[in-house]
């Protein structure tokens, strides 16, 4: 299957920014003017597959976008979102953090009724959500680089080399 | 925060709920703490579960962080996702920021909103999905490219591939004149190139009246943008 995101990446469209990991990407469709997507170049689906370390990065770099599009779109808010799964409304086949810059009465709401839970929900939801949080903050090591070892045997052969055209000039009266 | 004595942080401070959540002083539910960010349950949740992730500074919008903290933020932010869709058996999560009233900020402080979500929650954070036309489409990138490279750096690598890309077209249009794609790609790196001449050099030839208006045809409001988007 063909991901939309990977292959607005390989082609530049839209391209804002670029490093080893991360792409920013102008929204082929748009929610308010200047909608850029924030992504990993790698293809991860869902935002558990990205690694940590890139995803504080597309936060970083999300963080940047949002002061650019303040100044050259001159917008008066950004909102920053990641769907994270269908259910939340997941339009791509890969993880994007949203940045939407805002305006007054842009027709954009993104906003949430408050739900009404009891106290005991509240608990229940705090003691299952502390059950696990021991973890939190211990992030993912990132696998080390193999380390290019030069082949002993071109240097030898390089030396031979040299030592073949020092003995040549050498000879030279 | 810039051009604010101690005096006057520390007033805000002292007013701002979060800072006084953050220094102990008012109760909430807490979930998680480390030395920049605290976790806690909104008590005005979308869902059961919904985390507040909040800086142990106060900061008034995101811009106003500095890079680490925004970092860990996100990697935070990423880990709390990932217990509430294991502890609360939730189908996805929403992670949301607002900067800026018009973004839908309510407080005076900094936070990320960490959403369980499930089918059918009703919960209003859908994206839409607006067409935008090829011109308007460049238009916008022309205009938000200067922004992010004062901000990240030009794209590496980039110019000298579409300097061969370009070499590229050139050739293809030379030869076959009906490819269209090219061809624009083309006229783009014209229209870009007389412009920056343009501004350079004003040499009293034939070229010149043409240049100047390629300049203003290139010169569009970020309104006009926005009328034709219908934002």
């Amino acid at each position: 299957m063909t991901c939309e995101i990977c292959e607005q990446i390989k082609s530049r469209r839209g391209l804002l920014y670029e490093d080893e990991n991360i792409a920013a990407i102008l929204a082929e469709k748009p929610a308010t003017v200047g909608h850029v997507y924030i992504v990993s170049k790698k293809h991860h689906s869902i935002l558990e597959q990205v690694p940590d370390k890139i995803i504080g990065q597309m936060f970083a770099k999300a963080n940047k976008i949002s002061m650019a599009c303040f100044e050259s779109l001159g917008v008066q808010g950004t909102n920053m979102l990641i769907q994270n799964g269908i259910p939340a409304g997941q339009h791509h086949n890969h993880c994007v953090l949203h940045v939407i810059p805002r305006k007054e009465g842009d027709g954009l709401n993104l906003s949430w009724e408050p739900k009404k839970i009891t106290e005991d929900e509240m608990s229940t939801a705090e003691i299952k959500i502390k059950e696990q949080t021991g973890q939190v903050g211990i992030f993912e090591k990132e696998p080390e680089k193999p380390v290019k070892i030069e082949k002993p045997k071109e240097i030898k052969t390089k030396e031979k080399e040299e030592d073949y055209r020092i003995k040549q000039i050498e000879r030279i009266p | 925060m810039d051009g604010i004595t101690p005096e006057q942080l520390a007033a805000v401070q002292q007013q701002c709920i979060f800072c006084q959540i953050a220094s102990g002083k008012v109760p909430a539910k807490k979930v998680y703490e480390d030395k920049h960010v605290l976790a806690i349950l909104d008590i005005n949740p979308a869902s059961a579960g919904h985390i507040l992730l909040i800086t142990k500074k106060h900061y008034f919008v995101m811009p106003q962080i500095p890079e680490n903290e925004v970092e860990h933020i996100g990697k935070i932010a990423k880990q709390l996702s990932q217990i509430l869709l294991k502890a609360l058996k939730v189908e996805g999560t929403s992670i949301f920021i607002a900067n800026g009233v018009a973004a839908g900020q309510k407080a005076q402080h900094f936070m990320l909103h960490i959403i369980p979500r499930k089918q059918g929650d009703n919960i209003e954070l859908t994206i839409p999905q607006r067409q935008v036309s090829e011109e308007d489409f460049n238009k916008i990138h022309k205009a938000l490219i200067e922004g992010v490279e004062k901000h990240l750096g030009k794209i590496t690598g980039l110019e000298q591939e579409n300097e061969e890309k370009i070499e590229d077209a050139e050739l293809v249009e030379e030869k076959d004149k009906e490819e269209t794609k090219p061809k624009i790609i083309v006229d783009k790196k014209k229209k870009s190139k007389k412009k920056e001449k343009t501004s350079e050099t004003k040499k009293q030839t034939k070229k010149k009246t043409k240049k100047t208006k390629t300049s203003e045809e290139k010169e569009t409001s970020l309104d006009d943008i926005a009328k034709v988007l219908g934002a």
